[in-house]
This record gives structure tokens, sequence and C-alpha cells, in this order.
């Protein structure tokens, strides 16, 4: 069997969410590979649940939110920024490419661009290969 | 391994009670001692011990008369207790992602990013400079504004000085430290083996730590459980005592007044006290807290378990106590130590008679100290 990518995308309640659903609405393709878990902010999304993601068998992590100044709570995506931010110099440092984890801002009508962030996500991930341990 | 009366001695307990005087966690936690646990233990069997408030510091077995194992105790019942009973995992569980992802074996092991062009590193050194998690936990704990990767520049500015070019580890992992305390036997066997694998494939002779919890876990838990593995561990304060007894490194004194806080892990565990006392002494006058060298008070947290108000009493209590001395800063061996500190002290900051003190750690003092001449 080939190896297919496994992604994990977070998605805000309120923008991304809603997102993905117009996507599905609208019939919109986007590959099968991506597992949308619903968050109420991307700001809840913690350095320690990508961390999670890829320690349980994840090859890659979207993190999608609002666009800065629509966020629900006016700053969570702020916040989520920050976060990613960190989370991508952990990751660094742990010997994990950055270029598995995304973040992007979604709008509730944007379902257009959900479908595609994933179609290139998943592409990008599949370039880059399963994640693999060992040393340099 | 069952537990029972025979392991750890817990059963030749004589209910003296040394041990709860010196045990800093029952000094504030109402519900929690070392002998009431042993004595419950004994009679009742684990089901209803407390299992996250002891800090496995040691500070009862070093007043143990009978010999009890207290903290190796409270790591097999946890051991054993895995499945029912989780400690409250502080800083939303980033700490154990951490380790638990490096025990997973993804990834390609560690980047340095934190050296710098002014550091002499070899390849094919026999010396080894183990880095531990300080480079991702300086990224955690950015807001306490403590710098762990400046610890790991002077070790190895330090080092330079005394003529050593120390190695990095290839695929080196966490310790496994706080996953073999906390009872987390397949995760810290997993790390072991791969931080073993990469020792062994370096062909290192003596690997220096910066962290005592590594220096401990390397040099003592490793040999215990998987055989001895051919390498000295040692801590970077018995490397630069030494440098600073046969002269290799000349630190100027100056005025300041300095007290010095024991790791346990450096301090009980391993028996180093007077080596960072002469790096302190060397640097300044040293002035000792009234509770110091074996029956030093712990920092307050281990393995990143169970902080809770609590917690932050006796850590207040330790800096006023630090502060009583009169002493201009507090030195200490351990970057945890330093993290768990000045945590306290920050969240006290709001208070007026905050318990405020300068923190340092002895390798960067010596380091600062030294190139203050150059």
């Amino acid at each position: 069997m080939t190896w297919e990518p496994t992604i994990i995308a977070f998605c805000c309640n309120w923008c991304a969410y809603a997102g993905a659903d117009l996507a599905g609405v609208t019939r919109l393709q986007y590959p099968s590979n991506i597992k949308i878990l619903r968050v109420m902010c991307s700001g809840r999304v913690e350095p320690g649940m990508v961390l999670k993601c890829f320690e349980n068998g994840a090859d890659g992590v979207m993190v999608l939110g609002c666009h800065i100044g629509d966020c629900h709570y006016k700053i969570g995506n702020r916040k989520a920024e920050a976060r990613v931010t960190d989370t991508k110099r952990l990751l660094a440092l742990m010997g994990i490419s950055e270029e598995r984890l995304l973040l992007k801002w979604i709008s509730a009508s944007e379902g257009a661009l959900f479908a595609e962030t994933g179609r290139d996500f998943v592409e990008r991930i599949r370039a880059l290969g399963p994640l693999k341990g060992g040393f340099k | 391994m069952k537990l029972d009366r025979e392991s750890f001695n817990i059963g030749s307990c004589i209910g003296c009670g040394h041990c709860t005087f010196a045990c800093p966690a029952s000094h504030f936690e109402r519900n929690f001692s070392p002998r009431g646990t042993a004595e419950n233990f004994v009679l009742h069997g684990m089901e209803r011990l407390d299992l996250w408030s002891c800090l496995t510091c040691g500070a009862c077995r070093t007043v143990c008369p009978e010999g009890v194992e207290f903290p190796s105790f409270m790591r097999a019942v946890r051991e054993e207790r895995r499945a029912t009973s989780i400690p409250v995992r502080s800083h939303a569980g980033i700490i154990d992602s951490i380790r638990s992802l490096d025990a997973s074996g993804k990834g390609i092991g560690r980047s340095n990013e934190w050296v710098t062009e002014d550091m002499h590193l070899e390849g094919s050194s026999d010396v080894a400079l183990f880095v531990g998690c300080l480079p991702m936990l300086d990224v955690v704990f950015k807001d306490l504004k403590v710098d762990l990767v400046g610890i790991l520049r002077s070790a190895v500015y330090i080092l330079n000085e005394m003529g050593i070019r120390p190695r990095l580890l290839d695929g080196e992992r966490c310790c496994g430290h706080d996953a073999y305390w906390l009872g987390e036997m397949d995760t810290f066997d997993r790390l072991a083996r791969m931080n073993l694998d990469a020792i062994g494939r370096s062909k290192v002779k003596t690997i220096i730590t910066v962290c005592p919890e590594c220096s401990n876990t390397l040099g003592q838990i490793y040999p215990e459980r998987f055989g001895d593995g051919g390498y000295k561990v040692m801590h970077i304060a018995e490397v630069a005592a030494k440098g600073i007894e046969d002269g290799t490194l000349e630190a100027e004194r100056d005025e300041a007044v300095y007290t010095y806080q024991d790791p346990c892990r450096l301090g009980r565990h391993s028996g180093v006290y007077d080596e960072p006392r002469e790096i302190v002494s060397a640097l300044g006058k040293l002035k000792e807290m009234p509770r110091n060298r074996e029956m030093a008070a712990c920092c307050g947290s281990t393995c990143f378990a169970q902080c809770d108000h609590i917690v932050k009493k006796w850590q207040v209590a330790r800096l006023e106590e630090a502060r009583g001395t009169g002493a201009d800063a507090l030195m200490t061996a351990c970057p945890k130590c330093m993290i768990h500190l000045s945590c306290a002290q920050k969240d006290f900051g709001t208070y007026k008679d905050r318990p405020k003190i300068p923190l340092k750690d002895v390798s960067v003092a010596l380091a600062e100290n030294i190139r203050r001449r150059e």
C-alpha cells in the first residue's frame, strides 16, 4: 500500500470551520487526508497539542482561523500567531521541519480558499514524505 | 515488580518522623507526609496513597535512621499506579509532549541553533556536552526571561577556556529524567536506549552536562538499569571547580555576597556539594542559608508535575530564606531551580514585600567573571 499523508486541521469554530462547511456544501473537491478538529478559537491550539499530533502519527498540522481583526474573541488569532511561531521553533529544535506546520486565515465565506489550502498542503507534505526518525 | 513491605526497606520504618520534619512538602501540604505514607502503605496497601505531593528530593532519605528508600519507593508506586493515577500536568502538558514526541523517535534529532561562531566544538572529541532539553525549555519559558541557552553557552565557554573542545552528540534525545520519576517506564526505556545508542556510536569517554537531572540520570540511573556504558558523567560545576583548583580558570573575587541553593539532583542524589561552593567562593563571599547542603530545601517542583499554590508557598519561603542571608544574589547550579524559583518570583511580583532576589547560575556567573577581564 502506498503511503498517504495524514493531516490534522485545527479549524476555529467561527471562520475556518464554517469555511470548510462551505467547501463541502458547494461540493468543492479537497483531499480526504485532512482530518478536521474543531476548536472554539485558533488561539486555543497549544504547542503541546501540535506536538501530540506529530507524536501520534500526523505528517502535517494546519492551524486555521479568522483573518486578523475578524476574530470572534477579538485577539484570539493574534495569540494563535504567537503560539504557532513558538511551536515552529520547538519543532525545528527537535529536528522536525517547520514546513509541516501551517498557519492560515480562512473566513467563513472562503470555501474555495479552504479547499485550495488543503490541496496545496497535502501536496507539500507528500513532497516532504512521511515524518521519519533517526539522526543526522 | 510487586511492591511489598520488603521493597525499599519500607517495612523497617520505625515511625520516628524525622522524614516528615525534613520533607519540604509536608511543611505545607496538609494531607501528605513521608512517614504517614510509609505507615499507610504497610497497614493498608497502596490504595489511598497521595502519589504526587512527593518531589523525590531525597531529604527524607538523608535523615532516615533505618535506610528507607522513600523516593525510589514513591517512584515504584507511581509506576504501579500509572493506569489509574496521573499528576496535574502544568504548562498545558507541553513538557510531557516534548518528552513523548522525543521518545516516539520522530524527528532527526536536535538542531543546534544555539551554537554561536565563537564556540570551539570538535566533532572527533572524546568529551561530549549533553545539551538536554534546555533549548526547548528556553522557548517554553521565554516569558520568565531566564536565559537557559546562556547556561549552555557559558558551559562551552568555560570548557574552551580550560582547553577542552567538546562535541555534541548526534541523535541526542531527552534524558528521560521526568519519565523515570513519574513512573512512565516505557517512555524512559525508549529514550534511554536512543541516548545510549548515540553515546555508543560516538565513542565518547566523558559526558559533561549542564543540568543535574541529566547528570544524575545518565550517570546513575542508566548504569543501574542497563549496565555500565563505559562513560563518565560530570556536571559542569565539577569540571569548572577542577579548573579553578589547578589554575586553568582564573576568577576574580569581588565584594559581592552570594548564597547557594543546592539542587536535589546534584546534592543529595549525586553527592556533589563542595564543587559549586568552590566556584561561588572564587567569585565572591559565600553566605549559607539556614537549610543548606544535605538539608537544603527543594526549589519546589520536579518533573513539572503537580505545581500548585502550595508549592508556591514553599518556594516563596525558600526565597525569603535566601533574602534573609543578606546576599546580593542566589546562585544555583540547576536550570530547573532557575525556572521554578523565577516563576515563583514572577507570580508574587505584584506583592509589596515580594521575595525578589537576583538568581544566577554558577556557570553563567563564572563565565561572565572570566569574560570581564578579557
